[in-house]
């Protein structure tokens, strides 16, 4: 799966779109139960230290419901130059012990237009971008004192492909080095990579990402997002 | 310590204090009635200068009839009713909500205390000295209202959004003022007091309502959420920045309390010792009226002996004389008591017979 997005990424070029909106509303519409959504644009879809797009900006949205800890909901997005429209459908549950945060959530991602081809043998796979489950993550995070820890693993559609992230985060800047891990052993499935994110506001928020090894291009990457409050 | 020995004094004459007792508080000094007893009969109730005879607030009504009274320079009789209670603080939220929930309402604070009403005062004085005499029996205040607690934090938060902030409790009512003592004085101004006509600024009556308490305030709302990013994907890679949570509203205050009503003021002369006097006087006159009718009815008697005796002309002409002397004294007797009597009467209509209205402020009280 990496190899073939990785193709994309090397005809990709930086992009400096225009800044978009995201918006976020969440109303509590029974007890317990905490509904959000939001919609955004930034000038490009930053993917795990690569450049989705081909210098296109990217719109996403999604919309979360979450009640005692579980949590579920949809989320999408443009600017994904290979693969078109994508929407993720989500569950997890999270809960905290004594300062310990963790979260376990699974990940279906979805290619409504896409000719997929997770093997990489030439062969297009369109029923597994297409199909519930077909390409799917699991994701475990443990977070204590502004530190978390994660790792995304392929368990569907291109079975051996892992991804790992250790972050840091303290008021409005976040640190996070995430390193690419695939079965191929292929160095540029080996890729680290460093991104340094710092919210302005509740609305703008800007992030530089710079691949460290392995690196796939060595371009240092600006997104920018800006957000427009909607609802309350 | 002075005070407190004053008050077992007090104690120890209140518990004796019958018909007959005397009261008496030295200069500068200030002496607590008993608080048991609200009726007192005293032979002679003195007050020196800058003396203070303090009332209790718990009697509610005392009644004081002093055949004689002295009062000197700044004596002060003090009733004032007792100031109510504050209310309590509500209790403030410190701890941050658990995760994803918002943070808790800080406590309602208690409305306070409504003040206690003066005392009020029946006073049946027969001043002998008054220099200057001053009466409160001002109202207690209300109590100010506890303020509200503040909210506490929202809880943390990862897959939720930021909890907001636990609201501020109610501020507590502020208590009503206490509704001033009424007070009535009536005084009969004995001789020696060298007082006469009105009593001008020499009695001044201060019985105004307690000031209504002042509402407690509304707590602060607690602190929302700080916002941060989270794990989340977004466009810009796996962290996605949260908005913080709203901090909590802030709690409504208390009305406050309402103004006591000003407690009714009767300053006035004792008209039924004054009407006594005058019937005494009128008695007396009429007594020394009767004697000089006896006195010339006997001398007519001794005339007409004499005349029947053939009494020497002289003699006829001294009793006439004495006759006449005594007509002449009977007529200015006479005069005088008429005079006299009409006098009384012009002072009888002058009186007031409506109570006076209550004072706006502290000023004298002008029978």
């Amino acid at each position: 799966m990496f190899n073939t997005k990785t193709k994309m990424l090397r005809l990709s070029a930086l992009s400096l779109a225009v800044a978009g909106a995201m918006g976020v509303a969440h109303t509590a519409n029974a007890e317990g139960v905490d509904v959000s959504g939001s919609v955004g644009v930034a000038n490009m879809y930053l993917w795990r230290g690569n450049d989705l797009g081909t210098g296109d900006a990217a719109v996403s949205g999604d919309l979360k419901v979450s009640a005692a800890g579980f949590y579920g909901g949809v989320w999408g997005s443009s600017g994904d130059s290979l693969y078109g429209t994508e929407y993720d459908l989500y569950v997890g549950y999270g809960a905290e012990f004594g300062g310990v945060t963790i979260d376990l959530s699974a990940w279906n991602y979805m290619y409504p237009s896409s000719s997929f081809d997770a093997d990489e043998d030439g062969i297009e796979d369109p029923n597994i971008a297409d199909d519930f489950g077909g390409l799917s993550d699991a994701v475990l995070s443990i977070g204590f004192a502004g530190f978390t820890a994660s790792v995304y693993d392929n368990i569907a559609g291109g079975s051996g492909y892992e991804y790992y992230t250790l972050s840091y985060s303290f008021d409005a800047f976040s640190v996070l080095v995430g390193k690419h891990d695939n079965v191929t052993g292929a160095d540029e499935d080996q890729m680290v990579h460093v991104n340094l994110s710092y919210a302005y506001n509740d609305n703008l928020s800007f992030t530089f990402s710079q691949q460290v090894d392995q690196e796939i291009d060595d371009d240092l990457k600006f997104v920018v997002a800006y957000s427009l409050p909607i609802g309350d | 310590m002075q005070r407190m020995t004053l008050g077992l004094l007090a104690c120890v004459i209140g518990s004796l204090a019958q018909a007959g007792d005397l009261i008496r508080v030295k200069s500068g000094e200030t002496l607590t009635l008993d608080a048991t007893r609200s009726e007192w009969v005293l032979d002679e109730l003195v007050l020196e200068d800058d003396a203070t005879l303090a009332i209790p607030a718990s009697l509610g009504e005392v009644q004081i009839d002093a055949q004689r009274a002295l009062f000197g320079k700044n004596s002060r009789i003090l009733a004032p009713g007792a100031a109510g209670a504050a209310g309590q603080d509500g209790s403030a939220v410190t701890a941050a909500a658990e995760q994803c929930k918002e943070g808790a309402d800080g406590g309602a604070g208690t409305h306070g205390n409504a003040g206690k009403d003066g005392v009020a005062l029946s006073l049946t004085l027969r001043i002998a000295k008054l220099d200057s005499l001053q009466i409160d029996t001002r109202g207690g205040d209300g109590g100010k209202g506890g303020s509200g607690g503040a909210g506490g934090p929202g809880g943390d938060y990862d897959s939720c959004n930021a909890p907001k902030g636990g609201n501020g409790g109610q501020g507590g009512d502020g208590g009503d003022g206490g509704s001033g003592g009424h007070v009535r004085v009536l005084y009969t101004l004995l001789p020696e007091s060298g007082i006469s006509g009105t009593l001008g600024s020499r009695i001044s009556v201060n019985a105004p309502g307690g000031k209504g308490g002042a509402e407690g305030a509304g707590g602060q709302g607690g602190k929302g959420a700080d916002g941060r990013f989270v794990n989340m994907k977004t466009l810009t890679g796996n962290k996605k920045w949260m908005a913080g949570g709203k901090e909590g509203a802030l709690g409504q205050a208390g009305k406050p309390g309402r103004d006591g009503a000003k407690g009714q003021i009767v300053v006035q002369q004792d008209l039924r010792g004054r009407m006594e006097e005058l019937v005494q006087e009128k008695a007396q006159s009429q007594a020394v009226t009767e004697q000089g009718i006896n006195a010339v009815n006997q001398d007519v008697a001794a005339l007409k002996v004499a005349v029947a005796g053939l009494a020497s002309k002289e003699l006829v002409q001294q009793q006439g004389d004495r006759l006449e002397a005594s007509m002449a004294k009977i007529n200015q007797a006479l005069d005088a008591l008429q005079k006299r009597i009409t006098q009384m009467e012009q002072q009888l209509k002058k009186q007031p017979t409506q109570p006076a209205p209550a004072q706006k402020n502290p000023a004298a009280a002008t029978p």
